[in-house]
């Protein structure tokens, strides 16, 4: 019998809370985490909304029980938050004899405090406190020297999709027998450079993002952080299990650096392959937690994509980036945890803001929050930059 | 089952485009920093394409495009790239630019092309190549956990093929930062003088360096790639190398030239030493960054070295640093390490 891959510990850190608990309860109450900017130190404060986690790094290094945070990036005080939540459920603190690994992800790393620091270091020679933090790897090895990983670490980075792909390298390290356990997950921490990098790109909606809408306007950016603990279901002796790894598939559209092809060919592909390593049809399907990003080109895109899939017979779908924003490299896993807890929980969360069916779709995201459900299986969706577009489908336990 | 390097493509500061040569002219440098030696990018990419790429942008593809050519392949099944930085020139500029303009009048470009996966996507669009396409961007890890990914999608049998690369660019700016924390050696130094240098500390370089893995052997095949393994922290390299050689049914001796990643900086050189003094007494032992300098992902050169020697069965003078030219070549560990944190250990062996 194949041995499936177990996931055992989740954790979340986002706009709509600190932990998995305050993440599920938003989710619920169908309060979105998406507000006027409160912390971050820019012009846009005021015009843009966005899905900001409601502390200052302070107050984040505060909670995380250290004394001082030099040496730390926003991106990693949130990491670290999310792992260590996801490692203590999963009971690995006091697990001395498996090989565990960590494969993370962020497309940001520490550019939160390298555009407070790197103009002035240049001119000036003052600051050099960021230059550790800056590359992507920092976030990376904070984590695992906190949590004692030592066996296997690496970062990914493929734009919006780095997440989902951290979860499918985990994925392939066990069943390849490198390791025994795998922390899986990534983070993004809001900055000046990916909002005026966006906005420059002039897909940021100045009101709450609509994913799916025909009258949608762009995205708000969010930032998050997100890990899973995943093991081979034969070795996860008496802790309870949270659903399974089911299939996963990345492929790339190869059709334009940033913009995603009219047809979805990139997506369609992710997904039909992820089914097909699932071995499971389209009609096995249940829910997809959609990317949708609510830009003009991602949600049409993607609309169509999923219809080129699951034809006539579509599952339901609903994109939950209303509630967090598009938290980047940490989306994908953020939204891995929100499938997962759906598949636990038997229900749907409600596409928040959508009001018009779009013209091109012969479909409407769900609106409400659907419960008791029979679930058994939830595809996830994430694409990004560079036309990497990864899929993941979850089963129940 | 072997895994084959069927294909090589190497920009870097040293003469490399040209497969059918291997080092036979030495470049000598007297900075502290090595700049690339940039090929003729107009006999690879369109001038449309090549007017708003950046430099790393088409050192990659070029080599990306060596390699494939070099083995006759013209669609990978899988792109997987590793990276420190990315593309650290656009970064650069576009965090410059927000800085310096107080976040207005902003243009998209060097945004866009700021992210790690640029190159990845980039090559997959050159090639409208559809396929499994990956970036990783972990420091002295960044190409090898390509290399890996690698390894296993073809010993699963995911995949028959992949183009592998590591690349990373230095700015003028970058280099600032790196030499802010790395020890380094003063202007003026050549990078000859790096194994005993006066001072302590490396020289900074890049490249992008690209391979074509294949299962199948082919006339072009350079090299079997037999395993490898990286590891952070180590309490103990000696045995972790003592292991990997025994899961390979191997042992020292049956190493015939060890290439180690020694850098000018002197507790590195302390770990390298150790390594060499214990488990390789009589071992040749190669080294190579003072052709290419230190970077996040130079150890792609150093695979692009083992692949050169065991294909043109042949060690180059100026890569020797200790020993003689051994007799036969057939098995060659490479042995690197990034700021003493992140270790690495490749095995090749003779097809």
């Amino acid at each position: 019998m194949v041995d499936r891959i177990a996931i055992t510990g989740i954790g979340v850190i986002s706009a709509l809370g600190l932990n998995v608990e305050q993440n599920f309860d938003a989710l619920l109450k169908s309060q979105s985490g998406i507000k006027a900017i409160r912390i971050l130190n820019t012009i846009h404060n005021g015009e843009l909304p966005v899905g900001e986690i409601p502390f200052t790094d302070e107050e984040l290094t505060q909670k995380l029980g250290f004394t001082f945070n030099k040496g730390w990036s926003r991106t990693s005080l949130i990491g670290l938050l999310a792992a260590r939540e996801a490692w203590n459920q999963a009971k690995l603190y006091k697990d001395y004899k498996s090989k565990k690994g960590l494969v993370s992800a962020t497309t940001v790393a520490g550019m939160r405090r390298s555009e407070e620091f790197y103009c002035d270091f240049i001119k000036n020679g003052t600051g050099e406190d960021f230059i550790s933090t800056h590359d992507a790897g920092d976030s990376t090895e904070k984590i695992a020297d906190d949590l004692g990983i030592k066996d296997y670490l690496t970062t990914i980075s493929t734009a919006c999709s780095s997440s989902t792909n951290s979860i499918m390298l985990g994925a392939r390290l066990l069943k390849n027998k490198v390791l025994d356990k795998v922390l899986v997950g990534g983070m993004d921490s809001l900055t000046k450079f990916t909002l005026n990098g966006f906005n420059s790109l002039m897909i940021l909606d100045k009101q709450n993002c609509r994913s799916f809408d025909d009258n949608r306007a762009g995205l708000n950016l969010g930032e998050g952080a997100a890990f899973l603990v995943l093991e081979r279901e034969s070795e996860v002796e008496d802790k309870a299990i949270l659903g399974y790894v089911a299939g996963y598939a990345n492929a790339n559209d190869a059709y334009h650096q940033t913009a995603s092809s009219p047809e979805g060919k990139g997506a369609a592909l992710a997904m039909s392959k992820a089914l097909k390593m699932a071995k499971l049809k389209a009609e096995d399907i249940d829910y997809i937690n959609a990317h949708g990003t609510a830009t003009l080109n991602n949600d049409l895109s993607e609309g169509l994509a999923i219809e080129e899939v699951f034809g006539k017979k579509l599952p339901k779908i609903s994109s939950t980036k209303p509630f967090t924003g598009h938290t980047l490299g940490a989306a994908g896993v953020i939204e891995s945890v929100f499938s997962i807890l759906a598949l636990k929980h038997q229900l749907i969360y409600p596409n928040l803001n959508f009001k018009t069916q779009m013209k091109e779709l012969n479909f409407s995201p769900e609106t409400e929050l659907l419960r008791n459900l029979k679930l058994n299986f939830v595809l996830s969706n994430s694409f990004g930059f560079g036309g990497n577009n990864s899929s993941i489908i979850f089963g129940k336990h | 089952m072997a895994i084959y390097i069927n294909g090589i493509g190497s920009i870097s500061p040293q003469e490399t485009k040209d497969n059918s040569t291997f080092l036979s002219n030495i470049i000598e440098y007297t900075n502290a920093f090595l700049p690339i030696l940039e090929p003729p990018y107009k006999e690879y990419i369109p001038p449309k394409n090549l007017r708003r790429m950046s430099k790393i942008i088409r050192n990659s593809i070029v080599a990306a495009h060596i390699s494939m050519k070099d083995s006759n392949l013209e669609m990978p099944d899988a792109i997987i790239t590793g990276t420190g930085l990315g593309c650290a020139l656009d970064t650069e500029k576009f965090l410059s630019n927000m800085t310096e303009n107080k976040e207005t009048f902003l243009t998209p470009t060097s945004f866009i092309q700021s992210t790690h996966n640029t190159i990845g996507g980039s090559i997959a669009l050159g090639l409208a190549c559809h396929n499994y396409n990956m970036t990783y961007v972990h420091r002295g890890f960044s190409f090898e956990t390509a290399l890996h990914d690698a390894k296993m999608m073809l010993d699963d049998g995911e995949i028959e093929n992949a183009l592998v690369g590591g690349f990373d660019e230095m700015t003028d700016k970058h280099i600032i930062l790196l030499k802010s924390i790395w020890s380094h050696q003063k202007d003026g130094v050549s990078n000859f003088q790096l194994r005993n240098p006066e001072e302590n500390g490396t020289i900074i370089g890049q490249g992008s360096n690209f391979f074509v893995l294949e299962k199948e052997k082919k006339l072009s095949s350079y090299a079997k790639l037999l395993d490898l393994k990286f590891f952070y922290k180590p309490d103990s390299v000696i045995e972790i190398i003592e292991e990997f050689l025994k899961n390979n049914k191997l042992n020292t001796k049956n190493i015939d030239l060890v290439i180690m990643g020694y850098n000018g900086i002197s507790s590195e050189t302390e770990v390298y030493d150790a390594v060499s003094d214990h488990l390789f007494p009589k071992t040749t032992i190669a080294w190579f960054k003072h052709l290419c300098g230190e970077f996040y992902t130079a150890s792609a050169f150093g695979t692009w070295m083992a692949a050169q020697i065991l294909q043109k069965q042949y060690i180059p003078k100026s890569v020797i640093y200790k020993g003689n030219a051994p007799t036969k070549l057939h098995n060659i560990l490479l042995y690197n390490q990034f700021q003493k944190n992140e270790h690495s250990l490749i095995l090749f062996s003779q097809c």
